[in-house]
């Protein structure tokens, strides 16, 4: 009789990337749904070709390096959804094309694939989509038929006094314009607190990203209440949410020690207020957390001592 | 560890004889047959078959009465013969004594002689501990042992002392265990709290001492002072193992003589065993594969387990770490063994050395939870043998 022989360690947790990402995407299913209810068939069709531009941009990309077609992980599945998530809903077919195959290319395969990307996969597309066509990308110019609003854009324009009446309730559940999957304050709750759970990303990122925040943005409306909005206010707009559970926490733009995640995290945190409140972009989530990518490599020379070093 | 799901553990509370077995294949790598020794011999259990020439490592001898079937390079077949039988042999007359003044290296030189490997109990230490927590996940017979075994071990315990250059004796338990526990004579019983890899030499060492990789202290298993207190109990040389058989959900703890062929006892457990399975022996973690059913065990085996076909995804060698950091989470060495093994596939080992390799304590918590199935330990273990 044939026995299997190999070497130690026998045995293995049982999760395989396929199965981290299936694990993902249903973390993401509330929000693509609430996105849908919202949004309509729009969002549904700018979902769909991201996912399907995904797939083949990677197994087109892996083919010309001549390389093993992994597609059947899923994970470029789970980028493409995420950086749909930032798109206006009312995207036209070209910009979700691009844009996908654009942080496919740059955001992944460049680099060598799943794992190997400095910055970001999402918002590589994002970043590029965001400055070539900048009303494109815009969803208060994009959303016309809709009785939302978009409450960054007026903080940004119209000061705090513009965005008295919103209530925080209808922002969490998407009642806002931003980005189709972003503005799904809840149901990314609910996905993001699922991924933390289920250790698919790390809670140091998650919670000291969202700790950079609101700290940041109770200092400001501490110091100035009259021209600052309350903290809350910032976590559930604008792809602060998604930005703390799926895009900070990006297995390859993220370090891993310890030390490291934290500092990151409260780094990207404190950017989103500081950009928000003193840059020129209504959102500052997605460009802070390109910053703390770029910075997460020199994060991660911080490392413990290892086991018996002599201190 | 959160989140880490390991085969069922024991809740077998007793440690048992095993059935005595139709026939042993022992394993005589190493060794020199006795001058006169060849097949169809008529041996008693305890007869010297084989010494050996390192003077810390314990000579070979039969663990049944039989008769040789088969004398190879690698091993020494016995069929048992069940009741004393025409030409049946007197039991070995030249058992070495154990007299009460000897200690140290005079001790070791007869325990040698009683098939005991000596090494390390008489390493050069201040603080000895024996590490009293299963060193492996699925083996679950350090508490059995403990509760049942009490005699045994107190023996191995007296011998320690007369061995041992150490001033110091603690023994290290599992968490919970110390109150149903009786203490031994002149040794401080101590909790180590965790589950794997908390069983580990170096974990258990720094939970009882409090300091990591400590000079002049020296961790044994508990494994090897049972068959310490076993030769001082019985008079008799070492020819049994203590190990776990289990299915993953029902562990047996059984004192298995030295040689039980593996098919035999996966009978004997009722384990089935069938094409393209894995049989591991010692742990489901730090263990070794065989390669056939047909070896039999050894003194120091700690475990037989059957991995099923298809029940764990097979490793890949050409796949790329995605840096999602969960190795560096679980690492007791607090090392990032994505790095390290990157480093490996590359062949940068003089950077593994400095990032740490040294410091890795085998325990393939890393590889465990490789989401793209890296062969991480794999690669480490690499690299420590290139770098040493």
């Amino acid at each position: 009789m044939l026995l299997a022989v190999s070497s130690p360690p026998f045995l293995h947790c049982g999760r395989t990337i396929r199965k981290a990402s299936f694990e993902m995407l249903i973390a993401l299913a509330p929000a693509a749904i609430m996105a849908i209810w919202h949004w309509g068939m729009p969002a549904a069709r700018v979902m769909a070709l991201a996912m399907l531009t995904g797939i083949l941009a990677e197994a087109l990309c892996q083919k010309i390096m001549r390389r093993e077609v992994h597609v059947d992980d899923f994970s470029v599945v789970v980028s493409s959804l995420l950086f749909a998530f930032l798109l206006p809903a009312a995207a036209p077919w070209w910009l979700v094309v691009v844009g996908t195959a654009v942080a496919v290319f740059l955001g992944r395969m460049a680099f060598g694939g799943l794992g190997t990307n400095p910055v970001n996969t999402a918002l590589v597309g994002w970043a590029m989509l965001y400055i070539s066509w900048p009303g494109l990308m815009d969803p208060n110019s994009m959303q016309l038929e809709t009785m939302y609003m978009d409450p960054l854009v007026r903080l940004k324009f119209f000061g705090a006094s513009g965005v008295q009446g919103i209530g925080l309730g209808e922002l969490l559940l998407g009642c806002q314009i931003g980005g189709l999957g972003a503005a799904q304050g809840l149901a990314l709750l609910a996905g993001g607190l699922y991924v933390l759970a289920r250790g698919l990303v790390r809670w140091e990122i998650s919670a000291s990203f969202f700790i950079g925040v609101l700290a940041s943005a109770t200092l400001l409306y501490g110091l100035d209440p009259a021209h600052n909005v309350q903290p809350l206010f910032h976590l559930v707009t604008g792809g602060t949410l998604l930005g703390g559970f799926f895009l900070a926490t990006e297995w390859a733009s993220s370090p891993t020690g310890r030390i490291p995640m934290l500092i990151y995290g409260l780094f990207a945190g404190v950017m989103v207020i500081i950009i928000r409140v003193y840059g020129i972009y209504p959102d500052g989530v997605p460009f802070a957390i390109l910053l703390a990518n770029l910075v997460a490599p020199l994060l991660d020379g911080i490392r413990p001592k290892p086991f018996g070093a002599r201190r | 560890m959160k989140g880490l799901r390991f085969p069922v553990g024991c809740d077998a509370a007793e440690v048992a004889e095993s059935p005595a077995p139709l026939r042993v294949r022992l394993d005589r790598c190493g060794f020199s047959v006795v001058s006169g020794l060849k097949k169809k011999s008529l041996v008693a259990a305890g007869a010297l078959l084989a010494t050996h020439p390192a003077l810390d490592r314990g000579d070979l001898f039969a663990s049944v009465s039989g008769e040789i079937t088969e004398i190879t390079d690698d091993d020494i077949v016995i069929a048992a013969v069940p009741s004393p039988a025409e030409g049946a042999v007197e039991p070995p007359a030249d058992v070495p004594v154990i007299e009460a003044s000897l200690a140290g290296d005079g001790l070791a030189a007869v325990l040698k002689k009683l098939g005991v490997d000596t090494a390390a109990f008489t390493a050069a230490c201040e603080t000895l501990i024996v590490n009293g927590l299963d060193p492996d996940p699925g083996i679950s017979w350090a508490v059995p042992l403990l509760k049942s075994q009490h005699a045994c071990l107190a023996a191995g315990f007296g011998l320690l002392g007369r061995l041992s250059q150490a001033q110091k004796v603690v023994l290290a338990v599992p968490q919970g265990t110390a109150a149903s526990l009786a203490s031994f004579d002149g040794v401080e019983t101590r909790e180590v709290p965790g589950e794997y890899p908390a069983g580990l030499d170096p974990l258990v060492i720094h939970a009882v001492t409090g300091k990591e990789a400590p000079d002049n202290v020296h961790a044994v298993s508990l494994h090897d002072l049972w068959g310490l207190g076993r030769v001082g109990l019985t008079g008799r040389p070492l020819t049994e193992t203590v190990l776990t058989v289990s299915d993953g959900e029902y562990p047996a703890h059984l004192i298995v003589p030295e040689g039980f062929v593996a098919a035999d006892l996966l009978e004997l457990a009722k384990i089935p065993l069938e094409q393209g399975d894995m049989l591991l022996h010692d742990g489901t973690m730090r263990g070794a594969a065989l390669s056939s059913a047909e070896w039999g065990v050894r003194k120091t085996t700690t475990g037989l387990f059957v991995l099923p076909a298809g029940s764990v995804a097979p490793l890949d060698g050409a796949s790329a770490c995605i840096n999602c950091g969960t190795c560096v989470s679980v690492c007791p060495a607090r090392l990032s063994p994505g790095r390290l093994s990157s480093y490996a596939e590359f062949g940068m080992y003089d950077k593994c050395r400095d990032e740490g390799l040294l410091a890795c304590m085998d325990c393939g918590l890393c590889t465990y939870v490789c989401m793209a199935r890296r062969p991480v330990s794999q690669y480490l273990r690499m690299a420590r043998s290139v770098s040493a």
